[in-house]
């Protein structure tokens, strides 16, 4: 039962994945990564993470998603003002990422799965664990990224900013 | 860990002071923070608490490399004044901006855990993407902007991914219980590690521009803010040297495993940077190349590993950031309000004004490894540690290419010293633009003269 959700939902994830690099249309684009999100967090769920992939699915497929379509909606991109790229340079990328797959490939068919010594409870991704995890193994990290956040807000309201020309 | 709380609270107040007009105070209270900082960094002992959970280790090595981060952060912050013309409403905001990007680079120096390295290099980045794109009326500048940031994620993502990978292989972000998985596993380890080992240094590569990673830096060195330009060119590419030695001198028994990887990079970025730089019109551009040049000289301490590589990068890393220091200021006073600034604009420098001259002569000299300078032994200390291990072929790649920056360098110095320039009245420096030259200048002769100084500090 397990194997086989598992088995589903990561055809599902590298099918939609694979859709949106390759469909046209922008808006399909988005379509397709709210479907990879979604069969994401139904990876996260099978591992016991249930507060990750609620989170997932309100933050992504949510939040962040309904960005990604406002901006597309406001760019209005479309096949004329796309860039044409030559042929050289698509030959060049081509190579490398199939080599680069290639590779990850051969490595993770080779590997042995490191045994997995804790024990599988059901309960180890609500979060009253997490935040015992958050709050003193991380704690450090946790308080870090404040830092990283307080500039990241910084910087975009000094680029969003208008006339602040000098 | 005190210092990177006085950094915080000292970018806050930055942007406080900024809320409440006091732009005359914004440096000296700017440049007491970072003193302070420095004094708590160098004297702190112990740990107070990352203690148990090994989460950022303060050890020698990363409280050297951490005083020498805020040192230059320092004389970025002296060459300030007359070059944030662009800035003067949201100057305080750069400012604050550039205090967290430190912290973000005292992280990537001194972390024990692959959260915090990410963390770090994140705390790095984010910020410099704005501030890279903070000419906002510039073109260039914004297009810099996007190109650094698109590409940067596309490497972050490199590096999760090789983090990821290597804690499925080991179950663990800790450095210490990594090095101990892989001692006991001998030689078993998951082959998962070691992908995830390459992807790491891939995204770490990107960072320091290493080619063929390199591609963004000239375009990104060249549009941005040259402060800002400076700033990264010498603040960036030492934390990022600092968390990749840090990396590869973690504990990994394996390490020769990504030897390859690491020659094939060395010799990659030293020749493509040098070759480069030598048909540059720009000396923005010029500069660019040559430190993507300098990145691939660094690379060799961190392909031949051995316990010497620590304080050989240190060294070079010291040597390079106070030339650089050096040129980036020389080229603000003369050459940044040209629209292309080329070599001819720095025509006849000796006569309008010779002490200046032999000063970026001094720092081309150090940049291309001519003794008395620390320049020289800085390149002397990654050679010698190289041959000692039998590393000769990219040793002498490294001699060949050392010799094609002379050509460069000495264009530029040529044309300092036997060009005629037009006679337009000189420019005004600001007092403290002429403390960073002469004071990293001196600095430079002296380790020239007694290098082994900073031996002692490991």
């Amino acid at each position: 039962m397990q194997a086989a959700l598992f088995y589903g939902l990561s055809i599902v994830a590298i099918m939609c994945a694979c859709g949106v690099v390759v469909s046209r249309n922008p808006i399909h684009s988005v379509l397709f990564l709210i479907l990879t999100f979604f069969s994401i967090s139904g990876h996260y769920i099978l591992m016991n993470a249930q507060f990750i992939a609620l989170v997932n699915i309100i933050v992504y497929a949510g939040a962040i998603m309904v960005l990604f379509l406002f901006v597309v909606m406001l760019l209005n991109l479309n096949k004329e003002s796309e860039p044409h790229k030559s042929d050289l340079v698509k030959i060049i990328a081509a190579t490398s990422a199939g080599l680069f797959s290639l590779v990850l490939v051969g490595v993770l068919k080779g590997a042995t799965l490191p045994a997995y010594e804790g024990m599988m409870d059901s309960e180890n991704g609500l979060v009253k664990n997490l935040g015992r995890v958050l709050f003193q193994e991380f704690l450090l990290p946790f308080e870090l990224s404040s830092i990283l956040f307080l500039s990241a807000m910084v910087g975009a309201v000094l680029l969003g900013k208008k006339n602040v020309q000098a | 860990m005190s210092a990177i709380i006085t950094l915080s609270v000292l970018g806050i107040l930055v942007l406080y002071l900024g809320i409440f007009n006091f732009k005359k105070v914004l440096l000296p209270v700017i440049l007491l923070g970072l003193t302070v900082a420095f004094v708590l960094l160098a004297t702190n002992t112990g740990n107070v608490l990352a203690a148990d959970m090994h989460m950022l280790v303060f050890d020698a090595p990363a409280r050297a490399f951490g005083c020498l981060l805020i040192l230059i952060t320092a004389g970025v912050f002296c060459l300030t004044p007359g070059n944030m013309e662009y800035a003067t409403k949201f100057r305080q905001d750069v400012f604050g901006l550039m205090i967290f990007s430190l912290i973000g680079g005292i992280m990537m120096i001194s972390y024990g855990n692959l959260i915090t390295l990410f963390l770090g290099i994140e705390t790095l980045s984010i910020p410099l993407y704005v501030m890279v794109g903070s000419k906002r009326s510039d073109l260039k500048s914004n297009e810099a902007a996007m190109k650094y940031f698109l590409l940067g994620a596309f490497a972050t993502g490199f590096l999760l991914l090789g983090i990821a990978l290597i804690y499925g292989a080991t179950g663990s972000f800790d450095f210490r219980v990594i090095a101990e998985q892989c001692l006991t596993l001998q030689g078993n380890v998951s082959s998962w590690f070691e992908i995830g080992v390459l992807l790491l240094l891939i995204g770490l590569s990107f960072k320091v521009s290493a080619a063929p990673f390199h591609f963004w830096a000239p375009d990104v060195y060249d549009g941005a803010p040259t402060i800002v330009t400076t700033y990264m060119s010498t603040v960036v590419k030492i934390a990022g040297f600092g968390a990749l030695v840090r990396f590869t001198r973690g504990g990994f028994p394996d390490m020769h495993v990504f030897g390859q990887f690491t020659f094939i990079l060395a010799i990659l970025t030293m020749t493509i940077g040098n070759f480069v730089a030598t048909q540059q019109k720009s000396i923005k551009r010029m500069l660019a190349y040559s430190s993507i040049a300098h990145a691939g000289y660094m690379l060799i301490a961190i392909h031949c590993s051995t316990n010497a590589s620590l304080v050989n990068i240190f060294i070079y890393a010291f040597a390079y950031s106070l030339a650089s220091l050096v040129m980036f200021g020389v080229f603000m006073a003369i050459a940044d309000k040209y629209e292309l600034a080329d070599i001819d604009s720095f025509n006849g420098l000796s006569k309008k004004n010779p002490l200046v001259a032999i000063c970026a002569a001094i720092a081309l000299l150090s940049m291309a490894g001519i003794p008395i300078t620390a320049g020289f032994f800085g390149k002397y200390y990654i050679f010698a540690s190289a041959i000692d291990s039998n590393y000769f072929l990219i040793v002498i790649i490294a001699m060949l290419n050392s010799l094609v920056s002379l050509y460069y360098y000495l264009k530029l110095i040529i044309a300092m010293f036997f060009k005629e320039g037009s006679n337009d009245v000189s420019e005004k420096i600001p007092a403290l633009h002429y403390f960073v030259i002469f004071g990293c200048t001196a600095l430079n002769i002296l380790i020239g003269l007694y290098p082994n100084n900073l031996m002692m500090l490991f």
